[in-house]
């Protein structure tokens, strides 16, 4: 099993385009079908809080990653089953690949992308390491027909990044190549397109000032950042640490929207050991925002809502729902109120 | 997706949330559904009471999650859990294997011999298994 002939589905997909049975929490639907690829020999990274490093994954059978099993099916097969489910319900709008860090991947992606852009019609975006995919790489990624790049870098800081997923780990890594992967990617999609994407993970020891100056730095670079909950998985190293505060997660969430609005910068908020205590508007102007819902639903690439994929259901049972796959109602809305717990102070 | 033949054994009843009742001399066996189970997905964690706890008819008796789904379980019938499957709690791959064997999920010592009138037969909670599949 390898691509590009076989790529693995998020558990969410698989249910989607009926290869899976299963039930969504509040009915939610996936709005983007989202593949990974996969090689005999697994992932030749070593992120530590990854179910698909080489130090754990124990070979290509392993198939966890952020919280769900990717069961394997050949692409055609996965493209017939998108082309037919999006036919029935436009909700589905995008399929995301990802690729893993393998040497085969870059001319890899290209065929995937270009088989599920002629199978699908669907808009396609693209999950990629600089480590394996080069500028030019890039380009023919565009040119297959990819409307998006998103690089996974994760991590807010240079130390966490090497603790995590570089040089300390013995993994491939290195967050000076990440950042320039980042400028290759605006570089070939066109700066101010908004079609370059920088993954965060809010969890993994940063504090809140690090993570808002990360995510500041990457609009200004031209990329948008796409924010995930740390949710521990099993047997990852990491998977005996606890998933941030929610009220942690929830004032990034809202930092990174009003940044992403261009609404406030890093430099207008205030921050105090740390900890983000002021968003550089008017309070009124916050809660307004707030109580709209909007910074508290899934961020990515447009259709994408990964429904429950940083927390069990159970959790979104007791209202601790992190990324919303759906608009916030308004109970949701006084429980989001109730976690940020603070007043949002000028 | 189609899904597959469902099972609904005779000798048993039936809730509209999907559970099943067995009675036998003052004491009722709970569990899910072959139709949920089937709908739901992999169960990978359930909730139950502890023995000595009261639960009345309609009321909450733990949750059942699955990768993207979780609901929680209603009891057809008022009573003293008398034991949860302990085994459930550590395989809750057992309910969607067995829902009707080893995937039992808790025991009453039910309040009245009587049978709830909103219990369903088998041809009733079949009925109501067409309706939902025609929503």
């Amino acid at each position: 099993m390898a691509s590009p002939d076989t790529v693995r589905l998020s558990t969410a997909a698989a249910m989607t385009l009926g290869f899976q049975r299963g039930k969504f929490y509040r009915n939610a639907k996936l709005g983007c079908i989202n593949l990974l690829m996969e090689y005999d020999h697994g992932c030749r990274a070593n992120c530590l809080y990854c179910g698909q490093a080489s130090g754990v994954a124990e070979g290509p059978e392993c198939k966890s990653l952020i919280r769900v099993a990717w069961p394997s099916y050949p692409l055609t097969k996965v493209i017939a089953a998108t082309r037919k489910a999006a036919e029935r319900d436009p909700f589905i709008q995008r399929v995301c690949v990802s690729a893993l860090t393998s040497p085969e991947a870059p001319k890899d992606l290209v065929r995937i992308v270009q088989a599920v852009k002629a199978g699908t019609g669907l808009r396609v975006s693209t999950l990629i390491t600089p480590t394996v995919f080069t500028r030019e790489d890039m380009a023919c990624i565009r040119a297959a027909g990819a409307e998006n790049i998103t690089v996974a870098v994760d991590a807010a800081t240079v130390e966490l990044f090497d603790a995590l997923r570089g040089s300390v780990t013995g993994g491939l890594h290195r967050w000076a190549r990440y950042m320039e992967g980042i400028a290759d990617a605006v570089s070939v999609m066109g700066n101010g397109a908004r079609a370059v994407g920088v993954h965060l993970i809010i969890g993994l020891g940063e504090s809140e000032e690090e993570a808002v100056r990360f995510i500041q730095g990457c609009y200004d670079r031209g990329a948008r950042v796409h924010l995930f909950s740390f949710y521990p998985e099993k047997k990852a190293a990491l998977q005996n640490r606890s998933q941030p505060p929610i009220s942690q997660y929830r004032r990034i969430q809202l930092a990174r929207h009003l940044i992403d609005r261009g609404l406030s910068r890093f430099d207008a908020m205030r921050f105090e050991g740390g900890r983000l205590t002021a968003f550089g508007l008017p309070q009124e102007e916050v809660l307004a925002i707030l109580r709209g819902g909007t910074p508290f639903m899934t961020t990515g690439c447009s259709g994408c809502n990964r429904p429950y994929a940083n927390e069990t259901p159970s959790q979104a049972l007791e209202g601790k729902l992190r990324n919303y796959p759906f608009a916030p109602n308004p109970q949701d809305i006084g429980m989001i109120e109730s976690q940020i717990v603070e007043r949002v102070m000028e | 997706m189609e899904l597959e033949k469902t099972v609904i054994p005779e000798g048993l009843r039936y809730s509209r949330g999907h559970v099943w009742a067995a009675f036998e001399n003052g004491l009722c066996v709970l569990g899910w559904t072959d139709y949920i189970q089937q709908n739901a997905g992999d169960v990978n964690y359930v909730e139950l009471p502890e023995p000595g706890k009261r639960v009345e008819k309609d009321q909450e008796f733990g949750t059942i999650e699955t990768s993207k789904w979780v609901d929680r379980l209603y009891s057809p019938i008022a009573g003293e859990v008398v034991a949860s499957n302990r085994e459930v709690l550590q395989r809750p791959e057992l309910i969607n294997q067995a829902p009707f064997g080893e995937g039992w999920l808790v025991l009453l010592r039910v309040d009245t011999a009587v049978e709830s009138p909103t219990l369903l037969s088998p041809d009733e909670y079949a009925a109501y298994v067409q309706t939902c599949e025609e929503r």
